[in-house]
């Protein structure tokens, strides 16, 4: 019991000078991960460098709660690639294998069609309604690196926003509580 | 503090120096304790009788400034204590996380040290059929042989190689037209030589009307995808595929 207390007391008997070098190192710490993700958005020329697959469509290649990292370059799109996209009115983007391509001569336009490894049909159901190609602007990025389970943590964190709570608080109090 | 901790310590009779609460070793003991870094000089003398051991902190509290001293003392080395456990498995956790990391970045540098020697070879048995269908696409199906030997792309890192093959092509409209014919999964180095008799299992349709005695490569794509870390691709372009000049 009386370890409540103590810690009042403890946090009561803090100084002005540990508090402040306490924000300060919060401060970095947020800060820090900003820098790093901005940087690599700058890095890799997409808007998000790495996400976290959400759904089995590409099993047993990327499965749920693995991290892919993106990158965008000029480069053209060609069949074989897996691209990250958006279809208009979806939220969630997606990750699939490019299968057929067909680029324009003369304005450099592609189309795109694309499948999940795992799907018995290609997208155009996913797609828009009508849509039957993706173009450019609907690609994100393509998909460069690969990294397994790590994403699960994110899921966990989204789909039980309690767990969330529980940590930063636990980090916000460790933070707090520890000295030099 | 150093002087208060040492007494303490003494005192309680060691450990962490956090007051274990009731030890008995410290009957009748005489402790000094001189308390010199903020100017307070105190002089604690304790003498114990067997009950009073109990906390030890009661008796010490009574001496006035003393008082905040030892509460200040058992606040840190509770502290101590915490930190120390939380420290350790922040350091242990680091580390392991650490190493994890540098494995996974070796293993997938060490996929650079592997240079693939793959064959394919593709034969197109039989034009299925061949029509234009009512919106004016070319649309064909054919059959194919297919026969590839992608065992030397497996290394320790290899999860799976994605393995296609794409007929591509040029017309008047497009720079590029590639579609992908038939793909597969090859899960292991066992499954990587392999022959299939197969039509094409996505439809090959035209953007347009060009696919009359159009000219077409077929290409073999593969994909191979990592346990941990880079992807890698590569190609076969087997040339010289031909369509028939008339609808059949």
């Amino acid at each position: 019991m009386g370890w409540i207390g103590e810690s009042v007391d403890s946090i009561k008997s803090l100084q002005i000078r540990q508090v402040l070098t306490q924000a300060v190192s919060l401060g970095m710490i947020v800060t820090s991960a900003l820098i790093i993700w901005k940087a690599l958005m700058c890095i890799t020329g997409s808007e998000s460098p790495v996400v976290v697959v959400l759904s089995g469509s590409m099993e047993p290649g990327f499965k749920r709660g693995d991290i892919l990292f993106l990158h965008m370059s000029k480069d053209p799109i060609r069949a074989g690639e897996i691209v990250v996209f958006n279809v208009d009115g979806r939220e969630i983007p997606i990750v699939h294998r490019v299968i057929k391509v067909h680029e324009r001569q003369d304005t450099g336009e592609v189309d795109v069609l694309t499948k999940g490894d795992n799907n018995y049909g290609d997208d155009r159901l996913l797609y828009a309604h009508g849509q039957l190609w993706l173009q450019r602007h609907h690609i994100m990025g393509r998909a460069v690196g690969f990294l397994p389970y790590v994403g699960w943590v994110t899921i966990i964190m989204t789909e039980k926003p309690i767990i969330k709570y529980i940590l930063i608080g636990a980090l916000g109090l460790l933070v707090i509580t520890s000295k030099d | 503090m150093d002087y208060i901790n040492k007494a303490l310590e003494g005192y309680s009779g060691g450990g962490c120096g956090c007051w274990g609460g009731g030890r008995g070793d410290g009957v009748g003991v005489t402790s000094e304790v001189e308390v010199g870094e903020e100017g307070v000089e105190g002089r604690v003398v304790v003498d114990e009788e067997d009950d009073m051991v109990s906390t030890g902190l009661e008796e010490v509290q009574n001496e006035g400034t003393i008082e905040y001293r030892v509460a200040e003392q058992w606040r840190r080395c509770n502290q101590r204590k915490m930190h120390s456990y939380g420290y350790r498995a922040n350091a242990l956790l680091t580390f392991a996380l650490t190493i994890l990391a540098v494995m996974c970045a070796m293993a997938s540098l060490s996929d650079n040290l592997n240079s693939p020697s793959p064959t394919a070879h593709v034969q197109v048995t039989h034009i299925n059929w061949f029509q234009k269908q009512p919106n004016g696409h070319d649309e064909v199906s054919v059959t194919m042989n297919i026969s590839a030997d992608l065992q030397s792309l497996f290394t320790w890192n290899t999860k799976q190689v994605f393995v296609f093959l794409a007929a591509e092509y040029e017309t008047h409209q497009n720079s590029v037209n590639q579609i992908s014919l038939w793909d597969g999964i090859i899960p292991s180095k066992d499954h990587a030589k392999f022959w299939i008799h197969t039509s094409n299992k996505y439809r090959f349709i035209d953007q347009g009307n060009n696919l009359r005695g159009k000219e077409f490569n077929l290409t073999m794509h593969w994909h191979v995808m990592p346990k941990t870390g880079k992807m890698f691709a590569d190609k076969i372009v087997m040339p010289g595929y031909r369509l028939p000049e008339e609808y059949r």
